[in-house]
């Protein structure tokens, strides 16, 4: 199971920056289609949807190395009791709201399977393809949070901590 | 009044929840859920995900991971020893010597950096050691590297202001392009700072160590050649009107990546740890982006915003009055919270007010650019103290007494900004194509 849930987190990581790299290469198609004058099809609207796919699915990979902000003035000066019953009501709320947002995705892209909604773009695809990666990257955000969340209730550290003590150089790479 | 109450309520349940430590994008989602389920009637859950839909498919976000790879591609190469090996000699004679080398080699790279804490990063990397070697008064040497740090915002590519761009729907083009002449205001008020400190302070400035004749530093000059090659690749076809913000970033990526081909620091880890980086980096603003759009559409529900407005205007302020408070206000809220939560929270509560004050939106982008700035280098919180603790292992707020005086320059250039608009807008409107 753990083996799982960590292959999981890394592969949704990794699709993530692949739509990464997507993005430049539609994008560097679309330079060179428009400089060669042969049609761009839609590649801003592609681009866009690999962004969005990128940002979903790299959600709990990024959850796990610590590098979604938060403001830890209060949790970093909290004793180990009081810093636990933080982290604890955090990962709750965090997992509630995480996990209602994944339904209401998930419930979108059936809509659009549903009701056959297509891009408006010059090559109209059905948006259900899209959408199932927000959606992907919030069920497996809710499992990573849910992850945690019993970690530290059976005592553990959460990953993120974890990740937050192995850290040679804090936040370089941030804003 | 109902809506007093309602804003009051919110305003402590933003306390509570960012105090608590929750994740910044999950308490701008989990506000807008509040503000829409109890106090109107509408279907939130499937106007949260189809807002949010809507909002991260945007075609101008797509700049955004762009140039984040690109800082990350770059902070991997020799790019911070070039620059120094290329500036050093020309800055040696200048009073003040090599701590120029901070706020010229943050200026530069600011140039092809979108983030202020990887510019400091980046050349810090190569200035500290460097003047610490030579004897260089420290708390100069590490305030002037976190004051110049921060231009990585103001000058551009400038990650905080796609966001800005995409939050409250202004023109990324002009937004960058209006950066650029008050970036060139910071960088001469910082640098005037430190010669003047050095002329004041003659004991403190240990001597030149570099002899060269005039053509040794112009050989040396070479080493600046590609950064130049890129920043005229990505802000130059800005400006020419030739590429929009998103293809000047893939330029910018794949300059970047023949920068780290031939200086051979090209690996496949350095590659894919580059993706990922900048993945995460991506992920982490993105996601507080589709949060913050969700709470712009549940504040407009509300009607919170427009009221607010209503209410400012009635008051008379004079724009003058609103911008100083605006400052005060976000002086006090940086010490708090980071500058993207800052800019988010402005583009869904306060924007209607600074458009019915009759604040252009533009200039307003370059403002609030500036004010984070300031945000980064004050103690509690600010990433670039944390980069330079980073580097130098000193603590937070001696860091932030270092940087006081670069702190106070920020202000200044408000003001200079205030009193001659044209500073922002002058470029912008010189644009071809219009942006």
């Amino acid at each position: 199971m753990r083996r799982f849930l960590d292959a999981l987190y890394v592969a949704s990581g990794a699709l993530g920056g692949l739509f990464l790299v997507l993005i430049g290469v539609l994008v560097l198609l679309e330079i060179v289609g428009r400089e060669l004058r042969f049609a761009a099809y839609s590649f801003d609207e592609f681009a866009g949807y690999c962004m969005a796919a990128s940002s979903f699915l790299a959600l709990a990979h990024t959850l796990r190395h610590n590098e979604h902000i938060r403001v830890s003035l209060l949790i970093e000066k909290a004793g180990p009791r009081a810093r636990k019953v933080l982290e604890v009501l955090c990962l709750g709320v965090a997992a509630l709201l995480v996990g209602y947002f994944a339904a209401f995705s998930c419930h979108m892209v059936y809509y659009s399977w549903r009701f056959h909604e297509v891009s408006q773009g010059l090559t109209p695809i059905p948006l259900w393809i899209p959408q199932t990666g927000m959606a992907l990257g919030l069920v497996v955000m809710t499992i990573a949070l849910l992850d945690d969340l019993v970690a530290i209730l059976c005592g553990a550290d959460t990953s993120y901590q974890r990740a937050e003590k192995t850290k040679t150089m804090p936040v370089t790479e941030n804003l | 009044m109902e809506q007093f109450w309602l804003s009051v309520f919110l305003l402590i349940v933003l306390a509570v929840l960012l105090a608590g430590g929750l994740w910044i994008a999950l308490v701008l989602t989990a506000m807008g859920w509040v503000a829409m389920e109890f106090f109107t009637s509408a279907p939130v859950g499937k106007l949260m995900a189809t807002t949010v839909w809507g909002s991260s498919t945007s075609w101008s976000l797509t700049a955004l991971p762009l140039f984040i790879w690109m800082g990350e591609i770059l902070f991997r190469t020799r790019i911070s020893q070039d620059m120094f090996r290329g500036l050093a000699p020309w800055l040696t004679h200048v009073p003040g010597r090599l701590m120029h080398c901070n706020v010229l080699g943050c200026g530069i790279f600011a140039a092809i950096s979108g983030s202020s804490a990887a510019t400091a990063a980046t050349i810090g990397r190569i200035t500290i050691p460097e003047l610490t070697r030579r004897g260089y008064y420290e708390p100069m040497a590490i305030g002037s590297l976190a004051g110049a740090g921060t231009l990585g915002l103001l000058i551009p590519p400038s990650i905080i202001m796609i966001v800005y761009g995409v939050a409250a729907n202004v023109s990324i083009a002009r937004l960058f392009i209006a950066g650029v002449l008050p970036g060139l205001v910071l960088v001469l008020l910082f640098s005037g700072y430190i010669a003047g400190w050095a002329l004041l302070n003659r004991e403190r400035t240990p001597p030149s160590d570099i002899r060269m004749t005039f053509v040794q530093k112009l050989a040396a000059s070479r080493y600046l050649i590609p950064t130049v090659l890129l920043i005229v690749a990505v802000i130059g076809s800005i400006y020419a009107g030739i590429a929009t913000p998103t293809e000047a970033a893939v330029l910018g990526v794949v300059g970047s990546l023949l920068l780290a081909l031939v200086s051979r620091s090209l690996t496949w880890q350095t590659f894919s740890s580059s993706v990922m980086g900048a993945t995460r980096t991506s992920c982490m603003i993105a996601f507080i982006l589709a949060g913050a759009s969700f709470l712009t559409v549940a504040m407009g529900f509300t009607g919170i915003p427009k009221a607010m407005a209503a209410w400012i205007t009635q008051q008379n302020l004079s724009s003058g009055m609103l911008i100083a408070a605006l400052t005060v206000l976000y002086i006090i809220l940086g010490c708090f919270i980071d500058g993207i939560s800052m800019v988010v929270l402005t583009a869904a509560v306060i924007l209607p007010t600074i458009h019915a004050a009759g604040i252009d939106l533009l200039w307003f982008g370059v403002f609030i650019v500036i004010v984070v700035e300031m945000a980064q280098i004050t103690p509690p919180v600010g990433f670039n103290l944390f980069v330079l603790q980073g580097l130098t292992g000193k603590n937070i707020f001696y860091i932030g007494r270092a940087a006081l005086p670069f702190f106070v320059l920020m202000v200044v250039a408000v003001v200079v900004i205030w009193a001659f608009p044209e500073l922002v807008t002058y470029l912008p409107q010189r644009m071809m194509g219009g942006g």
